[in-house]
């Protein structure tokens, strides 16, 4: 694939790890087991994989519960795999479900029990909608360090 | 937080994928720094992965696991679309009557539970076979400076 914009990306210890046990290897050559290689498939293979798992198609998650969910989630890039695996509990904690649930006239015991019915792709694509609608903002707010 | 110990020359698409999830330039890290960010989708995917074991969520059996993890011929190279599309993978695999044989199951059987799983499940699989396929990085040697003499 031509690329037309390419970048240094500064990677820690655990990503390389991730990624050489995966294959990745150092190889300024390029070549299918490069990290950048390997990096770029991993990414793919994720965005995929989050976007095949939507509960609206899979599950035939209502849009109104969908919408509830992704909104009601705080910093969802925070969130670990085991407060995922229980999102409907996490969901079910969170202060502002009663209002929330009221203005979208969803039935608060009936979203918590559907969301945690959800599997563990379902429930990872609901954090990642909720991720891209909240990080780019929250992202914004970190003022530049020099 | 994870402190960077390399670096990599990435292209547009992988940045547009860590830019989609919040990431962006930043040199003093944080939570959104590109590093932070490729990080926190590498274990996610792993989470993902390690929750979507057929063997767990879908009760297939072992056997039928390591066929399927056996089977699949460069993994590596597969597209989503070849993902969803696992059991007939599976099914045009020249080992399949062999692996079959060894799972003591019926190929069509193989086939049939393999292409029945969900598209998470799948990709379970095939990082399973990622893991295992994949080539071991060599170690390099390294290399041992040797002073010269000048005079």
């Amino acid at each position: 694939m031509p690329e037309s914009k390419t970048t240094t990306l500064a990677i820690s210890r655990a990503a390389v790890a991730f990624i050489e046990r995966r294959g990745g290897r150092s190889n300024r050559g390029g070549g299918e087991f490069s990290r950048a290689a390997v990096v770029q498939r991993t990414l793919m293979a994720y965005g995929a994989l989050l976007q095949r798992c939507d509960p609206r198609k899979t599950s035939g998650l209502s849009e109104e519960m969908f919408r509830l969910a992704v909104a009601l989630l705080e910093e969802p890039w925070s969130l670990r795999p085991l407060e995922v695996e229980h999102l409907g509990e996490t969901l079910g904690q969170s202060a502002g479900l009663e209002a929330a649930a009221k203005e979208a006239k969803v039935d608060r015991e009936e979203f918590v029990k559907t969301i945690e019915a959800l599997g563990f792709a379902e429930k990872m694509a609901i954090v990642d909608a909720s991720i891209q609608d909240q990080a780019p903002r929250a992202a914004g707010t970190i003022p530049e360090e020099f | 937080m994870a402190e960077p110990v390399t670096t990599i020359q990435v292209g547009g698409a992988t940045l547009a994928l860590l830019e989609r999830w919040g990431a962006r330039s930043h040199r003093g890290g944080g939570d959104f720094s590109r590093n932070v960010v490729l990080l926190r989708s590498l274990q996610a995917l792993r989470g993902l992965v390690d929750f979507s074991d057929p063997r767990e969520t879908a009760g297939l059996p072992e056997a039928m696991h390591r066929a399927g993890v056996e089977l699949l011929e460069a993994p590596w190279t597969l597209k989503a679309l070849e993902v969803n599309q696992l059991g007939e993978i599976v099914r045009r695999s020249p080992g399949l009557g062999t692996a079959a044989r060894a799972a003591e199951v019926e190929p069509q059987e193989l086939v049939a539970r393999i292409a029945a799983l969900s598209f998470a499940e799948k990709m379970a699989i095939v990082y399973c076979a990622i893991r295992e396929q994949a080539p071991v990085p060599a170690v390099t040697p390294r290399k041992t400076k040797t002073r010269s003499k000048r005079r």
